[in-house]
């Protein structure tokens, strides 16, 4: 049987694929990946479709070692990773004999990265997903991160012609991100002193989590709390709690809020606030509706044009 | 179909239908119903809220206008057929006791009645099933009676018990997973209402009625050990 075991899990290694559509309805998030930006891209590297399934790494990644002959594809934030105790690069597909060991480190920047295998992983579909959730324990292994000694058996490894990231898809993460986002149906309720506060610096909190980012450091408030009711949220909404710090909803994020939305970050701009490391600085940019669009639309022709892929797939 | 519908965006991934004249949740049902029977493929997720329908889409599929003017052809037009599900009525068993209700004394204390009286007016109405999310297979319920209402609690719980049944402001819910929760718990039910290994993972839908009745705690768990 393929199999990869986990000597160290690192600090939270989960499955997750883009597959887990259409179950809001029951309360169910979409879970996914938090950076879909460098997923698309790891899955790209071993020819793998863009939904597909990967390892999402966080700030501390696993070692692992492999039984049979595979590629591999790593991209994100930087992380200091050796296979068979050689530093190696990650912005490129990687082959992998039987017995040879990976290991991802520390991280150096930003705070995720994606790892890819040329073979399917042989997991339940949960909801249509490999998706981990642990709220519910579904998707992944056991519906968990991953533990030591857990192992994840694969399907036949596909032939795959190694390749790099090309120099125009690299990302380079900042102390201070500036982050465009679209004002929020609430935005009107902001009160005037804040709407001068919203251009200024946010600091990341450490509490943030797959569901939810946190900021602080620079409190907000609204003019009618009271006024607010609740309506449907998603990745990237900007939520004003009570207290005045604002949280960016992630991945896992519940379908419905009843706290006041001061913005939606740019569809396009979600991956790099993932990427945001605990206490470092984040601005926001106000952009329009279209502008938006536009940069989506720019986005899907560059994927389609210098990589082939098809976001609209 | 339904006349003054405002189609507005909440960022770039979500299209709020608002009525401009008051709606009722028929009327929300129906034209969800429709949108869903037309088979939009940027459409990921439809939910009913309490006065407006929320979409979520794909905007790598597809542009705002685009969307809206898809969504507005539909809805006029008359010759789509609609797929509705019929509504069903749920008899739901609650058990009252206290050590399953945690906060029932508390409750009625605050709201100044007794227990008794609490439960009485509790399990009377016919709840409409408002809407199914926060958690997964969360229920909010409709038409709790206005002597009840009270604010959630200030401190949440860490963990509420699968099953418990709860209220805030002017609902009733049922938390079908374990969680932690800031609803005033006044019961539970030893039904499992959401599994995780089915598809649907709950049976119960929105614009569904869920009436309750009272088991005492000898049938809590002769039923839950079943």
């Amino acid at each position: 049987m393929n199999k990869i075991k986990i000597l160290r899990p690192g600090l939270y290694t989960t499955v997750q694929d883009m597959r887990r559509v259409g179950f809001k309805k029951y309360g169910i998030p979409k879970s996914g990946p938090m950076d879909e930006y460098s997923h698309v891209l790891a899955n790209w590297l071993v020819g793998k479709h863009y939904l597909s399934e990967t390892l999402e790494i966080n700030y501390y990644g696993p070692k692992l070692k492999f039984n049979f002959d595979t590629t591999i594809g790593i991209f994100g934030a930087n992380f200091d990773t050796y296979l068979n105790n050689q530093k190696i690069k990650i912005n490129k597909s990687i082959n992998i004999k039987s017995g040879d060991t990976l290991d991802i480190g520390v991280c150096l920047d930003g705070g995720r990265i994606y790892l890819s295998f040329s073979a399917k992983m042989k997991l339940d579909k949960s909801f249509n997903s490999l998706s981990t959730y642990d709220k519910i324990n579904i998707g992944g292994v056991n519906g968990k991160k991953l533990a030591k000694n857990d192992s994840i058996s694969f399907l036949k490894s596909e032939e795959v012609i190694v390749r790099t990231i090309p120099e125009s898809f690299k990302r380079k993460y900042y102390e201070v991100s500036t982050i465009r986002v679209i004002k929020g149906v609430n935005y009107n309720i902001i009160s005037e002193k804040s709407i001068k506060k919203l251009g200024k610096e946010f600091n990341v909190s450490s509490e943030s989590d797959r569901m939810g980012i946190r900021l602080n450091g620079n409190k907000l408030n609204v003019l009618d709390q009271n006024s607010i009711k609740s309506t449907i949220v998603t990745k990237g909404t900007v939520q004003l709690p009570t207290g005045g710090d604002p949280i960016i909803l992630m991945s896992d994020s519940q379908s419905t809020g009843g706290y006041p939305i001061i913005g939606n970050i740019a569809r396009v701009d979600i991956s790099k606030v993932s990427q945001i490391k605990p206490e470092s600085k984040l601005k926001f940019k106000f952009i329009t509706l279209d502008e938006s669009e536009s940069l989506i639309n720019f986005e899907k022709r560059k994927f389609k044009s210098k990589l082939g892929i098809n976001l609209s797939s | 179909m339904i006349d003054n519908l405002n189609i507005i965006p909440s960022g770039d991934s979500i299209l709020i239908i608002k009525s401009l004249n008051k709606i009722t949740s028929n009327k929300l049902n129906s034209t969800v119903d429709k949108i869903s029977s037309s088979n939009i493929s940027e459409i990921e997720d439809i939910l009913i809220l309490k006065d407006h329908i929320g979409i979520f889409y794909n905007p790598y599929k597809s542009t705002y206008k685009k969307l809206k003017s898809k969504i507005n052809s539909v809805l006029s037009d008359d010759s789509i057929r609609i797929i509705s599900n019929k509504k069903k009525n749920w008899k739901i068993p609650i058990c009252y006791n206290s050590e399953l209700a945690l906060d029932i004394e508390n409750v009625s204390n605050t709201l100044k009645i007794n227990t008794k009286e609490f439960i009485k007016k509790h399990i009377k109405p016919c709840y409409d099933v408002d809407m199914i999310g926060f958690l997964p297979g969360f229920l909010y319920l409709g038409g709790l009676n206005n002597s009840l209402s009270l604010p959630r609690k200030k401190v949440p719980r860490k963990i509420i018990p699968k099953g418990s049944i709860g209220i805030a402001e002017n609902q009733t819910g049922i938390y079908n997973i374990e969680s932690p929760g800031g609803w005033n718990i006044i019961g539970r039910t030893p039904y499992e209402l959401f599994d995780k290994n089915s598809e649907p993972p709950i049976k119960i839908k929105q614009g569904d009625t869920i009436t309750f009745y009272e088991v005492k705690i000898n049938e809590f768990n002769r039923i839950i050990n079943l």
